[in-house]
C-alpha cells in the first residue's frame, strides 16, 4: 500500500467522534430500580418506538426512518452498565439529545429494560419475567 | 555539491507552501465547504418578545454553538460540571420547564415561546428554528452551552436575555468529526492559545452585569396577556454583595458564590483553581431526578451554609387569663422566632421564588415527649399544613386567584404579596399556643428553615401523575431552646412581654 493510500484510509475509515461518553464513577454503580414484568415490558418497548427507534431502528441496529446512526446500539450495551446506560440518556452527548426532560426517572430505567432485551433477543437469549 | 547547499532552502520552501495551503484549504473548509454552517440572515421580527440577537444579524447554526462536549476533550472538568449543571437542563431536557413550555404555547402560541427560549434554548433561537414543532430535536435539548455563554459579546438592558452573541470563529476542524482531524485541532488551539482565550473570554464575565442578562425577567404583555409584570430580580441587589464571614467566596457578584473556585488540573486553571461551572444554586430538584449525587450535594452544601439563618429569640410561658380575651383562662405560651438573611446576595428565595418552597417549621414538645404545637412539618412529596410560614412571591391572575404554579403558565398579572427575605434583612416571627395544664417542663422547641425546590402541587401539574422522585427537603438552619418551670410567668391581668429569651443555638449544616 502506498503512503497516499495509507493517508487515505486512515482520514476516511477513521471512526466518527462518538463524543465525550465519559461517565463519572457514582453513576455508573447506579442500580436499576425497575424489574422486568410484562408490563414494564411492553410500556419499555412503547417508550422506545417513541424515542429512540426514529434513529437506532427497530432493533438497535442503526437503521432509523428519521435519521440513522452508524453503528448498533446493541454492540454498545453490552458493554455499558446499566449506570452508564441511565447517565448517557439522561445528559445526551454528541449527536444524542439529553432525554432528561422527555422521559422520567423510571421511563429511563424502563428504556434501558427494552435495550437489554434487544441485545438477548440477537444473542437468543430471553429476558426473564418477574410477575 | 551545489544540491546539499541548497537544501536547507527547498525545506524552508516546502514548510512555506505546506503552510499556505493548510490555511487556504482551512479557509475553504471553514467558509465553503462546510455549507450547514452557511448563516442565513435573519429580519428583526423574528426574534418577536425575545431580547436577545446575534450581532451580524445572521442565524448561527445549532451545530457551531452546541458542541460542548468538544470542549470537554480539553476542558475535562469544566465539562463535566457544566454537564451535571442546571444551565445543560435549562431546555426541553428540564421537565419543568418543558410543561412551562408546553403550557405557554397553548395558550398564546409557540412564537411566545422564542421569549423564553433567549435564556432557555438558545440553540434553536439563535440558528432559526424556532418556532420548533418538534421538542425532541438534538438543539432543543442542549441547553445553555458552552458557546452559548462564551460567545456573547454585548449586553443591553437589564434581563430578559439582553445580550447579543457573535457566531465563533472556529480554528480549523473545530467541527470535524475524524479523529485525526481533531487531534490537528487541539494541536492549532494549543499553539495559539491566547487566540482561544481572546475570542472565548470578555472582561465583563466576571461581572453580575453578564448573569443578570437571564437571571431578571419581566414578562412582557405578550406572555400574560396583561401589562408587562416583574416576576423574577436578581438584578438590584447583586451590588450590596454578601458580608465578609458566611459564604467561602466573596466578591460581592453572582460568579463569587454560584461560580466558587475550585482544585482543578483543568487548562484553564489559575494556580490550580477553576470557577466551578456547576452553577449551583438552589435547585435540588434537577439533580435528584437525574440521580446525580455530586451535583445534588454540591447544592446541598450551599444552602447548608449558612447563608439566611433561623434563632429562637424568646419564649414566654404565662399563667392566668388574658385580660384582653376571658376565653383565655389557659396558660399560654408565645414564641418569637428571629429569621434573617445575612449571606445571600440577593432576595431569600430568588429565583422562581412562587414556585420555590423556604418555610419555617416549629415543634414544641414537652419534658415527656409530648407535643404541644407544630407549624410546618412536613416531608419530601408532602404539602405543608395551612398556616405554614413560607417565603415566597406569591402572584395572581385576572381573575384574582393566586398562582400555584410558575408565574408564566398561570399567566400572573399581578404581585399579591411577597416574604422573600431581602439581603440582610431580618424578620420576627410570633407564634402563639396554648400550654395545657399538667404539662411536664422543660419544654423543648425546635425551630427549622427548610428549603424544597419546587412545591409537591407543582411538580404533580409537571408530572402529570407519572412517578417521579420528590426533590429533598433540605435545613438551611435550626435552632433548639429548652424552657424551664421557673421561667413561667405568673402574672394573669396582662399579656406577657417576650422577656425569657433562653439560649439558642442555630446549627447550620444538620441535614434532615
Amino acid at each position: 500500500m502506498s503512503p497516499r493510500s495509507l493517508l487515505s484510509l486512515i482520514l476516511l475509515s477513521a471512526p466518527a467522534y462518538g463524543g465525550n461518553w465519559n461517565v463519572p464513577v457514582e453513576a455508573r454503580n447506579l442500580q436499576n430500580p425497575v424489574t422486568v414484568t410484562a408490563g414494564t415490558r411492553q410500556q419499555a418497548s412503547k417508550l422506545f418506538t417513541s424515542h429512540c427507534q426514529q434513529c437506532h431502528g427497530p432493533l438497535g441496529a442503526g437503521d432509523g426512518e428519521s435519521q440513522k446512526v452508524s453503528y448498533d446500539l446493541r454492540g454498545i450495551v453490552v458493554k455499558l452498565t446499566d449506570g452508564e446506560l441511565y447517565w448517557k440518556i439522561t445528559h445526551g452527548v454528541g449527536k444524542m439529545p439529553s432525554f432528561a426532560g422527555a422521559l422520567t426517572d423510571e421511563e429511563r430505567w424502563l428504556v434501558i429494560n427494552h435495550l437489554r432485551s434487544l441485545v438477548a433477543a440477537k444473542s437468543g437469549f430471553t429476558h426473564k419475567s418477574q410477575n | 555539491m551545489h544540491v546539499k547547499r541548497n537544501q536547507p532552502a527547498a525545506i524552508l520552501w516546502l514548510v512555506a507552501i505546506a503552510t499556505v495551503t493548510s490555511a487556504a484549504w482551512a479557509a475553504w473548509y471553514l467558509t465553503i465547504g462546510m455549507d450547514d454552517v452557511v448563516r442565513l440572515r435573519y429580519v428583526d421580527r423574528y426574534f418577536g418578545a425575545s431580547a436577545t440577537r446575534t450581532v451580524d444579524g445572521r442565524f448561527i447554526p445549532a451545530k457551531e454553538l452546541g458542541n460542548s462536549d468538544y470542549c470537554g476533550h480539553c476542558h475535562t472538568d469544566i465539562f463535566h460540571q457544566w454537564d451535571a449543571s442546571t444551565h445543560h437542563f435549562s431546555s426541553f431536557n428540564d421537565p419543568y420547564y418543558r410543561r412551562v413550555a408546553l403550557d405557554v404555547a397553548a395558550r398564546r402560541g409557540p412564537e411566545a415561546l422564542k421569549f423564553c427560549a433567549g435564556c432557555h434554548d438558545p440553540l434553536p433561537l439563535l440558528s432559526g428554528e424556532m418556532p420548533l414543532d418538534n421538542l425532541e430535536t438534538w438543539s432543543g435539548n442542549a441547553g445553555i452551552t458552552c458557546l452559548s455563554c462564551h460567545r456573547i459579546v454585548e449586553l443591553h438592558g437589564r434581563g430578559n436575555g439582553g445580550y447579543s452573541v457573535s457566531p465563533p470563529t472556529l480554528h480549523p476542524f473545530a467541527l470535524t468529526d475524524r479523529p485525526f482531524m481533531q487531534q490537528a485541532h487541539k494541536l492549532l488551539v494549543k499553539l495559539t492559545p491566547f487566540l482561544h482565550k481572546k475570542v472565548l473570554l470578555k472582561p465583563f464575565y466576571s461581572s453580575s452585569e453578564y448573569c443578570v442578562g437571564c437571571h431578571t425577567v419581566r414578562m412582557p404583555g405578550a406572555i400574560n396577556g396583561a401589562a408587562a409584570l416583574v416576576v423574577q430580580d436578581e438584578s438590584s441587589h447583586g451590588e450590596q454583595g454578601v458580608p465578609a464571614g458566611h459564604a467561602p467566596a466573596q466578591t460581592g457578584t453572582c460568579q463569587g458564590c454560584h461560580m466558587p473556585l475550585v482544585r482543578s488540573d483543568d487548562p484553564a486553571a489559575h494556580d490550580g483553581f477553576i470557577h466551578s461551572h456547576r452553577f449551583v444554586g438552589g435547585n435540588t430538584a434537577i439533580p435528584t431526578l437525574n440521580r446525580d449525587t455530586n451535583q445534588l450535594q454540591a447544592a446541598i452544601s450551599m444552602l447548608e451554609n449558612g447563608i439566611v439563618k433561623i434563632a429562637i429569640e424568646g419564649v414566654t410561658v404565662s399563667d392566668g387569663c388574658d385580660k384582653h380575651d376571658a376565653r383565655r383562662c389557659e396558660r399560654h405560651a408565645e414564641l418569637a422566632i428571629r429569621i434573617s438573611n445575612p449571606g445571600v446576595g440577593h432576595a431569600f428565595p430568588g429565583g422562581t421564588a412562587d414556585s420555590n418552597e423556604a418555610w419555617v417549621q416549629i415543634g414544641v414538645r414537652d419534658a415527656l415527649e409530648a407535643t404541644l404545637f407544630t407549624s410546618g412539618t412536613a416531608t419530601a412529596g408532602q404539602e405543608l399544613p395551612p398556616g405554614t410560614y413560607t417565603l415566597a412571591a406569591r402572584y395572581v391572575d385576572r381573575h384574582g386567584v393566586r398562582t400555584n404554579r410558575r408565574t408564566t403558565s398561570t399567566e400572573a398579572v399581578s404581585l399579591e404579596a411577597t416574604t422573600v427575605l431581602e439581603p440582610k434583612e431580618e424578620r420576627v416571627l410570633h407564634y402563639n399556643f396554648p400550654v395545657p395544664a399538667g404539662t411536664s417542663f422543660p419544654l423543648a422547641i425546635e425551630a427549622r428553615l427548610n428549603w424544597r425546590k419546587f412545591s409537591p402541587g407543582f411538580s404533580e401539574w409537571v408530572f402529570e401523575g407519572r412517578a417521579v422522585e420528590p426533590p429533598p427537603v433540605t435545613l438551611l438552619g435550626r435552632a433548639e431552646a429548652s424552657f424551664p418551670q421557673s421561667a413561667v410567668h405568673q402574672e394573669s391581668d396582662h399579656v406577657t412581654p417576650i422577656t425569657a429569651v433562653v439560649d439558642s443555638a442555630v446549627s447550620p449544616g444538620l441535614r434532615r
